[in-house]
């Protein structure tokens, strides 16, 4: 194909710029106004150490002057502005104070910083009585009680430089000091090498011209490739083996966190139909554990909200965003198409999803890191990755009944390609009819660009996302089924539905994860499912001739996992 | 590629090596975070060669894929770099000056073009790189090889035969993908994904028409003894052959994308091959090749810190 320099010039073309050419621009044009308070912000706060003690010194001096000066102008203005550092202490005492405790709550930083925190307010503390001892002495030289306050408050502040002196001696940088730092120590030993620094590779022979095994010319050496894959071997089978605990079992972190938690694998629902039951099943992409996938979903309370997420692979920690997303929609359902009301709805998993981010996330990294001894991320990391933004697929379903009627009521809302399809069983023609597909309707909906949710503020300039709606009052029936699956399986069941192919209808069937682990391993295997983090929720209703737990009846999960739910 | 690239004031190797900066921040911003380690995901390898006399490796000082969390570690320094990208919903352009970190520097100081031994080392480490881990030529999508040249290759070593035997290298998603961009300063016309060797010719055909002398009726004559214009254009010709003959042809993906980021009809079975480029040419060429999501418009540099 030839291209003609006209052809060639329609492009749309900026030059490049030689090195040389450039002009930096002057430091008040690259950084907005904007970030000049922030800049201050962030200043104050790494310095924080330095004008907590420049503050408490500031004090002792006064203090001191108040002492030596006991009368005249100057003993007032000194006495003054003793009275104003104090207060001033009383409140930075009581923040450090709030701060401490906070952390001891939440279990989320170090001891060190903890102590060091306790050994400020304390001084503080210390200082503040010796400060009020010493002013109430100079209108009362006989209290013996002001005395002895003053001399207790010079004893704390001792004892709490004391401690704050020994903070570096017992607890230096870098060693495992409290319980969540050693979990963290235990866990990272169960990465995966490709995690962590795996065997280096030994230095290459020169190559020479050998033919391989199937008679091609190999021009690298098979002998040294061979050499460096046993080297590569033997050097993993040494790896330490890490200790047992329930940490190393679970492998990863944040297996316990909120965000990261899914809905029970399966719950009944009472309608005033019959009943009905939820399952969700979860299978990330190749054998990773199910903690590592980016799909995720939540179930309401009271099992009418459910929804279904899948993170962008592509943005930052995903999955703890679409979780936000989940699990507040179902708990305070968003039920509107409108842009500004999803504006106005996502201001809350938004401020979950950074706090958690600044809160959590940063600090458990950085004990990771601390374990590992690898250099902590800096305070302003978690910006960074918050200003980077992440992005989710969304899938709502409400479901109601109305007393009079028999059947289950619902409608769904989306955003990207996490589908919904519904199914009921048509006797005249003994099989499956699909009576809804939303939002995806073939398999030309399905590209590698979906919809999103983003946790990034929405540039008034672009495009906004916005919900999408399905069909009102949709109705199922006992025996009807409702899917919501993650792309991976949406694709699969829409191609089954256009090919009228009946495989998808074991998936009715499966009752334990296990199962549908084995299926979606098949699946993979044969080409027809891809390789993706694939989740499933299934709502089947059932009647009294209903197949839905009579195949599989006694192989129901553990009545751990069954919860039951009436509405 | 220490010649000054057509159209423009500095040098072809000087647009390659920013235009190459950006594309890894680029792909480091796709990665997103992996939530366990804090660092990028893994989405790739990476290796970058430079040759010349002699092939070096230009991120890190070893001849093995960098894995794309560690890059970051890897970085010489921070950057200025002045990008437009065209928004993919409103296909506008706007300009922004951000700061990032920088890997590569260019050197153009060699006299020889060892292009068959950069294949070869190339060869060898997606060779090694399939074999220190089994689950790789399972899992991994078939390695993706992107030679920029200047196409004076006068090495020792044959590199269409070396490019055969690199693209032979497969995992279970097929072959591996070498794709070839000739920066150029010639007198010919572009070259865009062509599909046919005949393609290849009548491009430089049509250029010897150009500079042969034409008669007034319109016929075309030629000298018995070809001038050193038309000798220029037959080593040019045969350099085009054969970076046409390196390349793979491109996958049907790989077809949508070069069709949407060029804006071009290119016909099924085109090689992923562009001949005579210039920057913005290289720069599409990149993104198309990489699959990246943004389109990155212009890029440069300048060193900060």
């Amino acid at each position: 194909m030839s291209r003609s320099k006209q052809q060639h010039h329609q492009q749309v073309k900026t030059p490049i710029q030689h090195p040389k050419e450039q002009r930096v621009d002057a430091p008040s044009q690259r950084h907005p106004p904007g970030n000049l308070l922030k800049t201050i912000i962030t200043w104050y706060e790494r310095n924080l150490l330095f004008f907590k003690t420049l503050a408490l010194l500031g004090t002792a001096v006064v203090g001191y002057l108040v002492w030596k000066i006991p009368t005249g102008r100057w003993s007032i203005l000194l006495t003054d502005t003793l009275v104003v550092l104090v207060t001033l202490a009383a409140v930075s005492a009581l923040n450090g104070a709030i701060s401490h405790w906070k952390t001891l709550l939440q279990q989320k930083d170090l001891l060190r910083r903890g102590l060091v925190d306790m050994g400020l307010s304390s001084f503080m503390l210390g200082i503040l009585s010796l400060s009020l001892g010493i002013l109430i002495h100079q209108s009362d030289k006989d209290n013996l009680l002001n005395a002895t306050l003053a001399e207790v408050g010079g004893g704390i502040s001792v004892s709490a430089v004391a401690l704050l002196v020994l903070i570096p001696i017992l607890y230096p940088k870098g060693k495992v000091s409290n319980r969540q730092e050693k979990q963290v120590a235990s866990s990272i030993q169960d990465l995966s090498a490709s995690e962590l620094s795996g065997p280096a590779l030994p230095p290459q022979p020169p190559v020479e011209q050998t033919p391989d095994n199937n008679g091609q010319t190999f021009s690298h050496s098979q002998q040294s490739l061979a050499k460096h894959q046993e080297d590569s071997e033997r050097m993993a089978s040494q790896q330490p083996t890490p200790p047992a605990s329930p940490f190393v079992a679970r492998g990863f972190l944040f297996y316990d966190d909120p965000l990261y938690s899914l809905p029970s694998a399966k719950r009944i629902l009472n309608f005033s139909g019959g009943t009905g039951s939820v399952r969700f099943f979860l299978k990330a992409k190749g054998e990773e554990p199910s903690i590592k996938s980016e799909d995720t979903g939540a179930i309401s309370k009271d099992g009418r909200h459910l929804a279904l997420c899948d993170g962008l692979a592509g943005s930052n920690l995903s999955r703890s965003w679409a979780a936000s997303l989940a699990q507040y929609w179902v708990e305070n359902p968003l039920l509107d198409t409108g842009e500004k009301r999803l504006d106005e709805w996502l201001k809350q998993p938004k401020e979950t999803w950074k706090t958690w981010v600044r809160e959590t996330w940063l600090s458990t990294i950085n004990a990771r890191n601390s374990a590992l001894s690898e250099a902590p991320l800096p305070a302003d990391y978690a910006d960074e990755v918050i200003h980077g933004g992440s992005a989710s697929t969304f899938l709502g379903i409400e479901l109601w009944t109305h007393d009079a009627d028999e059947g289950l009521y619902w409608e769904s809302w989306a955003i990207g390609d996490s589908c919904l399809y519904a199914f009921h069983w048509e006797s005249a023609l003994q099989q499956w009819q699909c009576t809804s597909q939303f939002p995806c309707e073939s398999r030309e909906d399905f590209t590698n660009k979906p919809g999103f949710i983003s946790s990034r503020n929405t540039s008034a300039r672009k495009p906004r996302p916005h919900l999408r709606k399905s069909s009102t009052n949709n109705r199922s029936y006992p025996g009807d089924i409702i899917i919501m699956a993650t792309d991976a399986l949406a694709l699969w069941l829409c191609m089954q539905i256009e090919e009228q192919r009946p495989e998808w209808q074991e998936l009715l069937s499966l009752q334990e994860e296990d199962q549908f682990d084995e299926w979606v391993r098949h699946q993979r295997a044969s080409g027809e499912l891809k390789n993706d983090d694939t989740s499933l929720i299934l709502i089947a209703l059932q009647d009294q001739s209903s197949w839905i737990e009579g195949p599989t009846e006694g192989k129901r999960s553990s009545d751990r996992d069954v919860k039951h739910d009436h509405f | 590629m220490s010649e000054t690239i057509k159209g423009y004031s500095y040098t072809k190797c000087q647009s390659a090596t920013a235009t190459l900066n950006v594309l890894l921040n680029t792909v480091l911003d796709n990665a997103g975070i992996n939530d366990q380690t804090g660092k990028r995901k893994h989405r790739c390898d990476i290796l970058v060669l430079g040759y010349g006399d002699s092939v070096t490796p230009l991120l890190g000082t070893v001849e093995e894929p960098l894995a794309l969390p560690d890059l970051p570690r890897h970085s010489l320094g921070r950057q200025i770099m002045h990008i437009a990208r065209r928004d993919p919903v409103t296909r506008l352009l706007s300009t922004e000056e951000v700061t990032g970190p920088y890997w590569i520097k260019e050197v153009a100081d060699s006299k020889r073009t060892e292009t068959g031994k950069a294949i070869a080392k190339a060869y060898e480490a997606v060779g090694r790189w399939l074999l220190a881990d089994n689950t790789r030529k399972d899992t991994r999508p078939a390695p993706v090889i992107i030679n920029i040249t200047d196409a004076q290759d006068n090495g020792s070593e044959n590199p269409v035969q070396k490019a055969i035997e690199l693209r032979q290298l497969s995992t279970t998603d097929g072959h591996a993908l070498f794709f070839n961009c000739h920066l150029g300063t010639t007198g010919t016309d572009g070259l865009t994904f062509p599909a046919t060797l005949n393609q290849v010719d009548d491009l430089f055909e049509l250029a010897l028409q150009h500079i042969a002398p034409t008669l007034p009726m319109g016929t075309i004559t030629r000298s018995s003894q070809p001038t050193e214009d038309e000798k220029q254009l037959r080593l040019e010709q045969i350099c085009a052959r054969q970076l046409f003959e390196m390349s793979s042809p491109m996958p049907d993906i790989m077809l949508r994308n070069a069709r949407r980021t060029f804006g071009l009809q290119i016909e099924a079975g085109a090689r992923g091959f562009i001949y005579n480029a210039d920057a913005q040419d290289l720069i599409n060429f990149l993104e198309w090749g990489s699959l990246q999501d943004r389109f990155i418009t212009t890029a440069s540099r300048e060193e900060v810190g």
